[in-house]
């Protein structure tokens, strides 16, 4: 009997160390994870984020764990570059997990309308007029839902930047990134909501004012923005390139 | 030495100990757990903060558990919980709690006026909508030609044992679905239309449309005379850069024009022309019995944004076609002719509130139609007119009311010549008669629907009422329950059950406007995530007019996505049609038996693929089911005082069926655009009837009804063509 009990009480403690480290798995993934989740960030380490994503949303299905999965996708496009397979699926997955979220915020709003939009490459030429609009209906959903926003700004005029003259963008883009730069980074309180987007916001800002001719307004927004994140690197060379 | 390096150490830690437990005792730390009141899920990642600390805050983990540093002593404060999709949940503090706090969230996201705005274009009643088509699946499926209603012929719920785009829903009468675009009924929204109103292409350009509604069960009852089903559309209101462009087909060549109206406005405007010549020498096979068909149609469409969240939409469109079309079994020069010429407005204004919305509608439509093979002629002229008011209240974010009153006339006269005995149309016999028959009918109808969404149930619960009853409309009500269970964010249950009213025009001038009730219970079954959608029903209906009839019914449905470039669908339905009843005395009723279709269909399987890819896309629409009924001839008699031959009916009307109907259509279409243009150039191609099967429609007789000929569907067809855009700044 005892020796049952001794290998029950084995037992028992082998699986309950690895219950607790699941727990804390879970809680570790999170964790800090805006800061773990840059441009800096190496693609394997993006990777085995989203992976840990993944499979912690396997367990318990949650829009935080969809939204930084989803981002996750979104640096992985980015980094998959020529790539065009896996960058497609990378914005595919990242798509369906906004998507899947049943009450959506600004926040997914956003980086729905950033992941979309880059998807237009992908698209169909049946698609490409409808998808277009739904690129720049969710930023202004964004935008509606958020006014102080700066990634619902961002995402917006991400959305204009891009889109051609002749099919009604160029008109907002610099109006949203100067109000992006000037917005909170993180309105919401909670750890695991975003904070990124202003040194992107400033890269834009400064690229919109060079598109139209402005190199004076386009050096100040890059000095600025260089004051305020000297480490950014797209920053650095678009401000080098001035 | 060390020892008093680790006493230092030591006693540095008491006093950091003591010191963090002082601060403990001043602001005492507030643990709790957040979950979801219906659910009990535990919430991971709910925002939990102080009202007088906004910038801190924590949250919850994957237990939903929580730990924040409360107020401090004295101060009274309010701790704050909130989550996406939740009502937020406060609790004032005057104290630190005697222990963890156990905050159950209710599901429910807070109204904000954007959400407020999309509901206001959405009927109350969209919680119990089964399907929804946009722009996509509408160009892409091959069988839909482009056509918003031909597109809802492919789903698994039409029943349509025809090839016409009137849509019969779920084993009724074309006629019992009702058509609202922007919340205006549009009766007999088809071209090449026959004298029963079916026809066999929709009025709408999908390049104006926005999204199709279709409820295959259980029309919402802020929508009156719909007694099987409904179909809404509402047309696009983005505004875009100005464009151009233009079409030639060999089925439809037209112009379409679009242009911003001030800063948020959008104007369109088309014109359409088909002339069957060029289709007609691809395809002479198809057209033997069409030697002549033809129609110019156009429309003006103005939508605008008003004040911030109000919208006015105007559409007006017109249409003149005509047809011959060769009678078999006839001689040659036996020719039905039909003519039509039809122009209709619509006006719909919806303006948003964050607790309220109102919408206003109305429309006016004109139609002449003329037709005459042998010694029979008529010309018939209408018109139909409609308006109405509708105003939705939120009493909270889950409770709304939605009230309404709505005018809808109808009227037609009919003059022409007749023959004087229906078996003797013929020249030689030439006795005819002129008359002139006038019809018409008005119904004032005033409606309430009240939602409430709880937890994972939403009811909906509806009455509509005749709400001027007269000699002519006596009074009448239909009502309506809805029951909605959410098992999962992904998949619910519905069920949905009630008593419409319909009233219908139908083809035979002795009749007057037709009322008919109907009853039904439809369950249905929805699954739908990323790439899958699984959809099943199960369904009865209780027609009751001059002819009533019984069904029961079952569907089921599931599209798949396998990545970007290929779709695939299928779609299996049965129907069990009883045999319809009807008083056996009455010569009239039993005529409009026979006329009537029955909509016995043992099975029914659709499927739809699509591939697509940097060459091109490529579509294929399959659809096999069971033959329809129809009522044979068995014989024939002769009148001896006029000598007039009369066919003479089985005994049962409908209880006949008609052969198995097969059918696949493909298409390819490829997108051309030059990198330096914006333009674009769409070239496409369509072969329906691949296999060139023979579907028999319907039987002709020789004029002593000794010989019966089929009449068939649609033969193998085969159309293309291109479209070329121009966008402003090329």
């Amino acid at each position: 009997m005892k020796k049952y009990v001794f290998v029950l009480m084995l037992l028992t403690a082998a699986l309950l160390p690895r219950m607790g480290r699941a727990q804390a798995n879970g809680a570790a993934v999170l964790a800090n994870i805006q800061s773990r989740l840059t441009w800096r960030t190496p693609t394997d380490s993006v990777q085995q984020l989203a992976g840990a994503l993944d499979r912690l949303r396997a367990q318990t299905p949650n829009p935080y764990l969809s939204y930084w999965g989803a981002f996750a996708q979104y640096h992985l496009y980015f980094r998959y570059g020529k790539d065009k397979q896996r960058a497609e699926a990378a914005l595919n997955k990242g798509i369906a997990l906004l998507e899947d979220i049943p009450t959506k915020n600004a926040e997914h709003y956003a980086l729905l309308s950033l992941l979309q939009g880059l998807n237009l490459e992908f698209a169909n030429f049946l698609t490409i007029p409808f998808k277009a609009g739904t690129v720049k209906e969710n930023a202004e959903k964004a935008l509606t839902l958020a006014p102080d926003n700066l990634r619902a700004h961002y995402a917006r005029g991400i959305n204009d930047f891009y889109t051609p003259k002749q099919y009604g963008g160029g008109k907002v883009a610099a109006a949203h990134f100067k109000q992006a730069i000037a917005l909170a980074d993180k309105p919401d309180p909670n750890p695991y909501a975003p904070d990124w987007g202003k040194a992107d916001a400033y890269c834009y800002l400064v690229e919109a004012h060079k598109a139209t001719g402005q190199a004076g307004l386009a050096r100040q927004y890059g000095t600025e923005g260089l004051r305020k994140y000297p480490a950014h690197a797209r920053l650095k060379g678009i401000v080098a390139k001035l | 030495m060390e020892l008093i390096c680790a006493q230092q150490c030591l006693r540095s830690l008491a006093v950091l100990c003591l010191l963090a437990g002082a601060a403990r005792a001043q602001q005492p730390l507030l643990r709790g757990m957040v979950s979801d009141r219906t659910t009990g899920d535990k919430l991971l990642g709910a925002t939990v903060r102080l009202a007088n600390s906004p910038g801190a805050g924590t949250a919850t983990d994957l237990d939903g558990a929580f730990a924040l540093p409360g107020p401090t002593a004295g101060r009274p404060d309010t701790l704050l919980v909130s989550y996406v999709g939740y009502q937020p949940w406060r609790l004032p503090l005057t104290g630190a709690p005697a222990g963890p706090l156990a905050v159950r969230l209710t599901p429910g996201a807070v109204q904000t006026l954007a959400q407020v705005e999309v509901t206001a274009k959405r009927p109350i009643a969209e919680d119990f909508m089964v399907r929804e088509l946009n722009f996509l699946q509408i160009v892409t499926n091959p069988a839909a030609s482009a056509d918003p209603l031909l597109a809802v012929r492919t789903l698994p719920a039409a029943t349509n044992t025809d090839e016409l785009a009137s849509i019969s829903l779920r084993g009724s009468d074309p006629s019992q679905t009702a058509i609202y675009l922007n919340n205006v009924p549009i009766y007999d929204a088809v071209k090449f239309a026959q004298l029963s109103g079916l026809g066999t292409f929709g009025i709408f350009s999908v390049d104006l449309v926005k999204s199709v509604l279709v409820f295959p069960s259980n029309p919402p009852l802020e929508f009156g005379n719909a007694g099987a089903g409904l179909i809404s559309l509402s047309t696009d209101e983005q505004p875009r850069a100005r464009f151009l462009q233009a079409s030639l087909g060999l089925a439809n060549s037209g112009v379409l024009a679009g242009t911003p109206v001030g800063k948020r406005g959008m104007l369109k405007a088309y014109v359409n022309g088909q002339d069957g010549r060029l289709l007609r020498a691809v395809n002479p096979a198809s057209f033997r019995q069409l030697p002549r068909l033809g129609l110019v149609d156009g429309g003006v469409h103005l939508a605008t944004k008003v004040g911030e969240y109000g919208t006015f939409k105007a559409f007006a469109y017109g249409i003149a076609e005509q047809y011959t079309y060769r009678v078999p079994n006839g001689p040659p020069d036996n020719q039905y002719r039909y003519r039509n010429r039809r122009g209709f407005y619509t006006l719909s204004y919806e303006q948003a509130w964050v607790r309220a919305d109102f919408a206003l509608a109305q429309g006016l439509s004109l139609r002449r139609a003329d037709d005459a093979a042998s010694n029979y002629r008529t010309t018939r002229r209408g018109h139909d007119a409609y308006a109405a008011a509708h105003y939705r209240r939120y009493w909270t974010d889950a409770f709304s009311t939605r009230v309404g009153l709505s005018y809808d006339e109808r009227r037609l006269n009919v003059n022409g010549e007749f023959p004087s005995s229906s078996g003797s149309a013929d020249p030689t016999q030439p006795p005819t008669y002129t008359a002139t028959f006038g019809r018409g009918r008005t119904l004032w109808e005033g409606y309430q629907y009240t939602k409430l969404r709880r937890g994972p149930w939403t009811t909906g619960l509806g009455l509509r009422l005749n709400a001027l009853p007269r000699p002519a409309q006596p009074g009448y009500r239909s009502a309506q329950l809805n029951l909605r269970r959410d098992l999962s964010a992904r998949q619910f249950l519905n069920l949905s059950g009630g008593q419409y009213t319909a009233t219908t025009t139908p083809e035979a001038l002795q009749f007057p406007y037709l009322r008919t009730r109907t009853r039904q219970l439809a369950l249905d079954y929805s699954y739908a995530r990323p790439g899958l959608t699984v959809a099943a029903a199960v369904y009865a209906k209780d027609e009751h007019s001059v002819v009533s009839a019984r069904l029961v019914g079952l569907e089921a449905y599931a599209e798949r996505s396998f990545g970007a470039h290929f779709r695939a669908d299928v779609g299996v339905a049965a129907v069990r049609a009883a045999r319809l009843s009807f008083d056996a005395q009455d010569p009239n009723a039993a005529a409009l038996a026979r006329a009537q279709r029955r909509y016995n269909l043992p099975f029914s399987l659709k499927t739809n693929l699509r591939l697509a890819g940097k060459w091109g896309e490529l579509g294929a629409f399959a659809q096999y089911r069971a033959g329809a009924p129809f009522t044979p001839v068995l014989g024939a008699t002769t009148d001896p005082a006029t000598g007039a031959v009369q066919p003479q009916y089985a005994a049962t009307p409908n209880a006949a069926a008609l052969p198995n109907y097969f059918r696949a259509d493909i298409s390819a279409s490829k997108f051309v655009r030059r990198p330096s243009k914006a333009g674009s150039l769409v070239l496409f191609a369509v072969l329906s009837n691949v296999f060139n099967t023979e579907n028999v429609s319907g039987y002709t007789y020789s004029a002593d009804y000794q010989q019966a000929t089929p009449t068939l569907f649609q033969r193998r067809l085969l159309y293309f063509g291109l479209v070329k855009t121009w966008q402003q700044g090329q």
